[in-house]
């Protein structure tokens, strides 16, 4: 049996920034995708996002659209200048979906509404990971 | 010189030929047989011990046998036990199978068989031989691919079928196609999405005149679109849709949507019991997504 020890050492963690207004949510996704073997990084504003944006380059980015201040899509508009190859899940709980539509049409890697199963996220991050890849 | 007078040559036919013809096929006619059947039919037993493995230059037997090996073991695709493929010369044959052995209405089988090289029924597969014998090893591969598909996807419904879902048959068939295609070692699964998707880009229809997903959905304008718009934006649509799909939810899930059909005849109400996304927001995304390909 192999020393874990000494793979994990190799081990890259992967980043995920997850933005989003309400602390139990950023805090469920948080511990949920740490589960999972990612690093997570939390914002709860679009302020938040864009600092972090800078400082911890994410690998993929959890975006609720409905965030206090700067809107989402205007985050959005900030990843895709900054980081363009980054790929983008949209996080929406609203019923109309233009703004998701928007982000989608802005690149978005994809559009997830709300209330959601977390294994449905799951997939969404392993898969935009991959397809970055 | 004289002119040569040219006499008619006697006909090496007895005088009444065409009078024995007439009574052979009546008798064939008699005895329930179509005077045009197939020219050649195979029988594929769906075994677990089914070689995947082909020769250099398979013949379409063998192509047909690897093909539903790697469909059932390596794609999690289910088969009957045993699945009959017909050949025929040309399109009027091809239809008549498709009315005496498939038992399909005239209209339909002549709007099912008009343009096609190959037709999926509930008794088996139909092809037109003289497409076949003009295709090279990967179209005839993908065209069986394509066609075990729906067989596949029948025997997942339990030969339940439903109204709606025309583009996601078609483009699973077309997923399943190319990832065959990979697996056979003919051509690569991203190079077969890279042409399609530049097909689709090159189509002589513009993107945004594109039909939806919607107006892809039942067979009626699914046909009509094909015919009008061409391939790229029917086809070459609904393989990105699934493609898209499966990177979304994984293949498992576009699987289990077609055994929904044994239990559930509304397509939209079963899209939303495995999908995350509901049938509307999935349409809308992936028409925005198509759009961005500009």
């Amino acid at each position: 049996m192999p020393a874990l020890g000494m793979w994990s050492t190799q081990t890259i963690l992967r980043t995920v920034l997850v933005v989003h207004d309400e602390p139990q949510t950023r805090s469920l996704l948080s511990e949920l995708l740490t589960r999972c073997d990612y690093e997570v990084v939390t914002a709860a504003n679009g302020a938040e996002a864009v600092a972090a944006l800078r400082e911890t380059p994410p690998d993929v980015v959890l975006l609720d659209l409905t965030i206090p201040g700067m809107s989402g899509l205007e985050v959005m508009e900030r990843i895709q200048a900054a980081r363009p190859s980054t790929p983008v899940i949209v996080l929406s709980g609203s019923p109309d979906d233009s703004a998701a539509l928007g982000a989608v049409r802005m690149g978005a890697y994809a559009y997830l509404p709300k209330p959601f199963e977390f294994e449905h996220l799951q997939r969404l991050v392993a898969s935009a990971l991959a397809a970055r890849s | 010189m004289q002119p040569t007078r040219v006499r008619p040559a006697r006909s090496r036919h007895p005088r009444h030929w065409w009078l024995i013809v007439l009574a052979a096929t009546a008798l064939a006619l008699a005895s329930g047989e179509s005077p045009a059947g197939p020219y050649r039919e195979y029988e594929i037993r769906v075994t677990a011990d089914m070689p995947a493995a082909l020769a250099r230059n398979p013949t379409d037997s063998d192509l047909i046998h690897a093909i539903a090996s790697l469909m059932t073991t390596r794609l999690e695709l289910p088969l009957p036990p045993s699945v009959r493929a017909y050949v025929y010369v040309n399109e009027a044959t091809l239809v008549d199978g498709l009315i005496t052995l498939a038992g399909e209405k005239s209209e339909d089988a002549w709007d099912r068989g008009r343009f096609a090289a190959g037709v999926a029924t509930r008794v088996g597969i139909f092809f037109r031989g003289d497409y076949l014998a003009q295709m090279h090893l990967l179209a005839r591969a993908g065209l069986f691919a394509h066609e075990l598909t729906h067989v596949s996807q029948r025997t997942l419904a339990k030969n339940r079928r439903v109204r709606g879902d025309q583009w996601l048959r078609e483009g699973h068939a077309d997923w399943v196609k190319f990832r065959v295609l990979d697996l056979l070692g003919f051509r690569r699964f991203s190079e077969s999405r890279d042409e399609v998707m530049r097909a689709v880009l090159r189509s002589t229809t513009p993107l945004h005149l594109f039909p939806s997903l919607d107006t892809l959905a039942s067979n009626t304008s699914w046909t009509a679109s094909m015919n009008r718009l061409g391939a790229p934006a029917t086809y070459g649509q609904a393989f990105l849709a699934v493609d898209w799909l499966v990177e979304r939810h994984g293949d498992d899930k576009v699987r289990e949507i077609f055994t929904r059909h044994q239990a559930d005849g509304d397509f939209q109400a079963q899209w939303a019991k495995v999908f995350s996304i509901s049938y509307r927001e999935f349409v809308e995304e992936f028409r925005a997504r198509l759009e961005l390909m500009r």
